[in-house]
């Protein structure tokens, strides 16, 4: 007779989420890891920029402007100073976005701060490559 | 005349939620005693630096206003450049120099520590205070380094 056996199963792969949300695969954040995978992206190429600067140092600090404008007009720097420009405003907005969320508690002051962050350093960063561009290729 | 009485306190009570939710959320929060926490917590190395991490970076962010400058300056003309280095000549022009020449390599160094962490590495205790040690002292020794090299 043996008996009646109960077999037991059970479902480990539960969740509630739809099936939209998991393939989406966001969290309560609502936009994942973007932000802080962006934070490390562009520190990346800012260590080696660091580095070249540091090895241009004194003629990027040098008094003379046509010293400086020449050690600029060269293509390599420019680039360079392009690329840190793009790197290092992009890496300061979601800094300061970041130091935003966590202090400023009023929606509005909150969302009004972020989106005047990322415009200024949006203007900044035109206007530097504006003029690195300018010395490259004028006078 | 009991029920008129019952329908005012009614109505009293609604105006007075009516109010609270006029005032907004931010007067019911800031009416609320915290307790203290900056005030009590101990200072430690963990905690300091992590925060130096941070307004490091502000200094920065501020600081590059004066970096646009600077490179707007180059390509106006030769006079503007000429002023630009007469302010950093300056007084103020040298601490804001010097102050921000210390939290890059502060925050220079500090993310380093980051991305080690990120990676997995180096997040026991012990680690933690020698890498710790190593930042501060790091970041004196090349923040004097470099402020030597560039007079």
């Amino acid at each position: 007779m043996g008996g009646n056996k109960v077999t037991i199963m059970t479902d480990n792969n539960q969740s509630i989420k739809t099936d939209y949300a998991k393939a989406k695969g966001l969290g309560s954040a609502k936009s994942g890891v973007k932000h802080w995978l962006n934070a490390r992206l562009t520190a990346i190429p800012l260590i080696f920029l660091f580095f070249y600067f540091i090895s241009q140092l004194n003629v990027i600090t040098t008094h003379d402007h046509t010293v400086f404008t020449n050690w600029v007009a060269q293509p390599i720097n420019s680039i360079a100073l392009i690329f840190f420009a793009l790197c290092a405003f992009y890496h300061a907005s979601l800094g300061i976005e970041e130091i935003i969320t966590d202090y400023i508690h009023s929606e509005t002051k909150k969302v009004l701060s972020i989106i005047l962050n990322k415009f200024l350093f949006l203007i900044m960063g035109i206007i530097s490559i504006y003029s690195i561009l300018s010395i490259s290729f004028g006078a | 005349m009991f029920a008129i009485d019952e329908h005012l306190k009614y109505l009293y009570i609604i105006n007075l939620n009516i109010n609270n939710q006029k005032q907004g959320y931010a007067m019911l929060n800031s009416n609320r005693p915290l307790s203290p926490h900056l005030q009590i917590y101990k200072p430690q190395m963990t905690s300091i630096l992590s925060i130096m991490h941070r307004i490091t970076g502000v200094a920065l962010a501020l600081g590059a206003v004066f970096v646009t400058l600077y490179i707007f300056s180059a390509a106006t003309s030769a006079e503007c450049f000429a002023h630009f280095q007469i302010f950093r000549a300056s007084i103020i022009g040298q601490i804001i120099l010097f102050g921000w020449m210390f939290s890059f390599i502060y925050h220079f160094l500090s993310g380093i520590r980051h991305l080690k962490w990120d990676s997995g590495c180096g997040i026991e205790m012990k680690s933690v205070y020698r890498s710790g040690w190593i930042l501060i002292f790091g970041a004196i020794f090349l923040t004097l380094l470099l402020w030597v090299a560039i007079k």
